[in-house]
């Protein structure tokens, strides 16, 4: 069984790494590694330094098309972007919407497996309709950049398909509302203790209440994998964006938010388990 | 040391289906599923309720071995 076996790794790793050999091996791995990573790192800075100027040539001829030829995009290319995106997005979740419906229509109180298709499909309708919704805002961002000034600039054209746009926006966010309000009411069918409406703002913490403990340990289990994959994330997006800051002027204030919102997301973690270790 | 279960086995003598077993335990469809497959080792009072459904000692339904 999977269970037995992670607890049977688990158990033999952490036997492990109780031993000074296992701690020798491990400082052994990490100086290695740090190692690599300097040379790497040292390799790639001197490249970069060489080839700065090539670099920065290359950079300044990007950021001149991207001025000309960004607000034609943003203006006549996003806004249709938008709506293909999310009318791909419905369909998708439409599709999984029926598929777990009948799923459902179809168990007799015993057979695990429809219910389990069906939960499946409804968790991955929530997936795509949360896809959705950050992609959604994050094109969103991109058509209303300098939006006063495309306003100011008084096209006909440029105000029309800002309000496309903005209509589009709306209608995508009423269909992702739409979407996980019906994902509620399929899993209330099959899991009638579940609680909490969708308009309710806090939702998720009436929904998390009725959750039982084992609901709610894949719960804690995915949010501490969450925690570990971001740490990564950020630390590599925060790297990313030292080095393209070295040769094109996207400011420092993509450094500023991504180091924050890491912050943000350490210091709650920590406070956390300092509050539930003194709880004890 | 990995936790075994006759629960299903049990489950099946007295006809309860899993939704019932869960509200018999107070408990979701979803935990006892979970249970059964393995894949989740239930607390210490969950495990009591379970037992005292069927009216056995926990360790007839939940046992391990050791040296696995």
């Amino acid at each position: 069984m999977k269970t037995e076996n992670e607890n049977t790794n688990m158990k033999t790793n952490s036997d492990m790494a109780d031993s000074p050999q296992y701690e020798k091996a491990a400082m052994k791995k990490f100086t290695l590694r740090s190692v690599i990573c300097l040379a790497v790192g040292g390799i790639a800075g001197y490249l970069f330094a060489f080839g700065s100027t090539h670099l920065k040539t290359l950079f300044t001829a990007f950021t001149k098309y991207s001025q000309v030829y960004f607000p034609v995009l943003q203006i006549y290319f996003f806004p249709w972007l938008l709506l293909v995106f999310t009318l791909i997005c419905t369909m998708i979740n439409n599709k999984l919407l029926k598929k777990s419906k009948l799923q459902i229509a179809s168990w007799d109180g015993e057979n695990d497996d429809h219910i389990n298709i069906a939960d499946t499909c409804l968790n991955k309708v929530l997936l795509i309709s949360n896809i959705e919704s950050v992609g959604t805002q994050m094109i969103f961002a991109v058509i209303t950049y300098h939006l006063m000034k495309n306003l100011q600039d008084k096209s006909n054209t440029n105000v029309m398909m800002i309000f496309i746009a903005v209509a589009i926006y709306i209608a995508s966010m009423a269909a992702i509302i739409l979407q996980q309000k019906l994902v509620i009411q399929l899993m209330k069918k099959y899991s009638p203790e579940k609680r909490g409406s969708i308009y309710d703002k806090h939702f998720q913490d009436v929904w998390f209440a009725t959750c039982d403990e084992g609901e709610r340990h894949i719960i804690y289990k995915s949010c501490y994998k969450t925690f570990q994959f971001m740490n990564k994330v950020f630390s590599v997006c925060l790297v990313a964006a030292t080095i393209i800051g070295m040769f094109v002027s996207i400011g420092i204030l993509c450094a500023i938010i991504i180091g924050f919102l890491w912050l943000i997301m350490t210091c709650c973690y920590t406070r956390e388990c300092i509050r539930l270790e003194n709880k004890r | 040391m990995p936790l075994y279960n006759r629960l299903k086995e049990y489950r099946a003598r007295i006809s309860v289906n899993q939704q019932e077993m869960g509200t018999l335990v107070g408990t979701s469809r979803q935990t006892i599923s979970l249970i059964e497959r393995g894949d989740y080792s239930p607390s210490v009072t969950l495990a009591l309720k379970i037992a005292r459904v069927f009216d056995v000692p926990v360790e007839d339904i939940f046992y391990y071995e050791e040296g696995d």
